[in-house]
């Protein structure tokens, strides 16, 4: 027989006491693995949709209040459109995704007033979501007098007969599938061609700028903001679009917060009742730990056997806790945070580490209870 | 030999045991009979290495107990004593042979030369087809019979016994006392603590202790 042996034949042969052992640590484990687990899937999520909002700066003139529910300006003032040159030959250009040009007017087209958005094709290197019956748009892209309509747009004025603008008959060349934005109501027209019927010739509304990273550790955000700000006239104005999504970043930063507070809160509760356990597991057996104190059984003993006992339960407490706790992220998770929640497998080291320190540590003071036991006093009790 | 010299044990002011000397030579089976509350248990945990008198001191083989540090009387109960109870002796959740290796797992012994000891020793109780049973599945002088083999485990050279037949019936009784005299003329020495008269006759010498002072 070894220590690991005398443990697990214990544990083996009182299973129910064994069992409420594991689900003192398992309960700690798998609230914080549901908690992580979740958290994750929203943080995703949420970046997700950061990331649909498209631009991360935008350049409009100066004076002009910006609309960011619909990301169109709230007013007509405009830029010359030679100014995406100069965005364009800024130092760090090649960290640019799409520079994205843009004029807004509106249109009665029956009886709809219709949003129609002259752009460029970097328009769908800013847009990579841009699906038409799930297919990347590629030839939709209209050219000349063809227009692409948003979802909504197209099922408001019928995909397939041509629509007139401002006299002008423009062949639809596709209808977009929802993207959950401003362009599900709008149409999208070539920009020289919008230019010319509008007369407003390079000239645009705003140019919305997409860089490959919001927070990269070389350049952030404001970096490329001072950037263009300084290749660019007085009269233009360029906002990062970051202070939305450090909005939304920002709750999410308070959820992970959230999140941190409870798995700390869960796992000091573990760790409690473990202690209670082991605790109540030495009061419990006064006469036998009597006995094999009588018998020769010294404090580094009975150390090691609480210790392997800690460290068995603290394993199976681990591995059973991660896998009822991502069971729960993946069952509850989605009505918590409406999306779809997968496992994560690095949390899995993790919860085993963490569930077996915790089970160590609350075992430490009552291995030293027990090791103080008066084997008189205790072999007395019958 | 264990010599117990002027031992006085008090709780508080009450003297449980006064002014106790005995001598108990190798192979030597004393048995110590009284009334209950007389101090025999007392006496027979502080001759154990298991409390420490008020006064007086024991010597074994010339190693004065109480001199030793706690580890060490440890380490010298696990290797010259065997204990049995009067009850639940053994480890309810390990089996006879379980029961009997722990006193040679407590002393770092091999699993393989533990189970070796453990099968030969049951078998020397007569318990050679209860290996692998359960103490609840033992009758009690089964149980008691388990002790004994793991009492003498590592090789005790002493058996400290208390009120060992204390739950038997007289004949099963009986048949323990024999076991305990049969392994005394093997050359165990044994302490037995009774107050059953016919039980203490197995002994070769008897000790009275009454109120806390050997009489005899
Ligand atoms: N921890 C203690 N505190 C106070 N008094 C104690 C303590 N332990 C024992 N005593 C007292 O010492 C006396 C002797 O006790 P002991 O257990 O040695 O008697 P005993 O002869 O073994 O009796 P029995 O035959 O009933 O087992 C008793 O009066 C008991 O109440
Ligand atoms: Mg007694």
């Amino acid at each position: 027989m070894r220590t690991i042996d005398f443990v697990a034949k214990e544990m083996g042969r009182r299973k129910w006491k064994a069992a409420a052992g594991i689900s003192c640590i398992l309960l700690g484990i798998s609230i914080f693995v549901a908690a992580q687990t979740t958290n994750e899937a929203l943080y995703e999520k949420t970046k997700e949709q950061l990331l649909r909002f498209g631009a991360n700066i935008i350049v409009q003139p100066k004076d002009e209040p910006f609309d960011a529910y619909s990301g169109s300006p709230g007013g007509s003032a405009t830029l010359p459109e030679i100014y995406v040159n100069r965005i364009q030959n800024i130092e760090h250009s090649g960290m640019l995704v799409a520079v994205s040009p843009k004029l807004y007017e509106r249109f009665e087209v029956g009886d709809v007033n219709l949003l129609v958005v002259g752009v460029t094709d970097d328009e769908r290197q800013a847009k990579p979501w841009w699906m038409i019956n799930k297919m990347v748009v590629t030839d939709e892209f209209p050219r000349g007098k063809q227009v692409l309509l948003g979802h909504y747009a197209g099922a408001h004025l019928g995909a397939v007969s041509p629509i007139k603008l401002d006299g002008e008959t423009f062949a639809v060349t596709g209808v977009l599938d929802e993207t959950g934005s401003a362009d599900d109501f709008a149409a999208f027209v070539p920009l020289d061609v919008l230019q010319e019927l509008t007369d407003n010739r390079r000239m645009v509304n705003l140019i919305e700028v997409s860089t490959s990273c919001i927070a990269c550790p070389e350049m952030n955000l404001y970096d490329f903001v001072d950037e263009i700000d300084a290749a660019l006239p007085d009269d233009a104005k360029v906002i990062a679009v970051k202070q939305i999504a450090e909005a939304q970043m920002g709750t999410l930063t308070k959820i992970g917060d959230f999140t941190r507070i409870i798995s700390i809160v869960v796992l000091c509760l573990g760790a409690f009742l473990m202690m209670n356990y082991m605790s109540s597991s030495v009061s419990e057996r006064r006469r036998e730990i009597g006995i094999l104190l009588a018998i020769g059984m010294d404090a580094g003993k009975i150390y090691k056997v609480f210790i392997s006992k800690a460290l068995i339960l603290g394993v199976v407490g681990g591995l059973v806790g991660y896998a009822v706790g991502t069971l729960i992220s993946m069952v509850a998770g989605p009505q918590i945070a409406d999306t779809p929640v997968s496992p994560i497998f690095q949390l899995l080291p993790y919860s085993v580490v963490i569930s077996t320190v915790i089970c160590v540590i609350s075992s430490i003071l009552p291995a030293r209870r027990a090791t103080r036991l008066d084997p008189v006093e205790a072999l007395r009790e019958v | 030999m264990i010599e117990v010299k002027n031992i006085t044990k008090t709780y508080g002011n009450i003297e449980v045991l006064k002014d106790v000397s005995l001598e108990i030579k190798n192979g030597d089976f004393i048995s110590i009979v009284g009334p209950s509350g007389s101090g025999k248990t007392t006496l027979l945990n502080v001759v154990a290495g298991l409390l420490t008198p008020t006064e007086g001191e024991v010597m074994v083989d010339g190693v004065s107990l109480y001199k030793l540090s706690l580890k060490q009387r440890i380490a010298f109960r696990r290797k010259s004593f065997g204990f049995i109870f009067q009850t639940f002796n053994l480890l309810s959740y390990l089996t006879a042979i379980e029961n009997v290796e722990i006193p040679l797992y407590l002393a770092g012994a091999k699993s393989a030369d533990q189970k070796l000891v453990a099968k030969e020793l049951l078998d020397r109780v007569g318990l050679k087809e209860r290996l692998s049973h359960l103490p609840s599945e033992l009758s009690i002088g089964e149980q008691q019979r388990v002790a004994i083999a793991r009492a003498l485990a590592n090789n005790a050279s002493v058996l400290l016994a208390d009120e060992p037949t204390g739950n038997l019936d007289t004949k099963t009784g009986e048949e323990f006392m024999r076991e305990i005299k049969r392994l005394n003329t093997e050359g165990v020495t044994v302490l037995l603590v009774t107050h059953d008269v016919e039980m203490a006759k197995f002994a070769n010498r008897q000790v009275r202790i009454i109120d806390g002072r050997l009489v005899s």
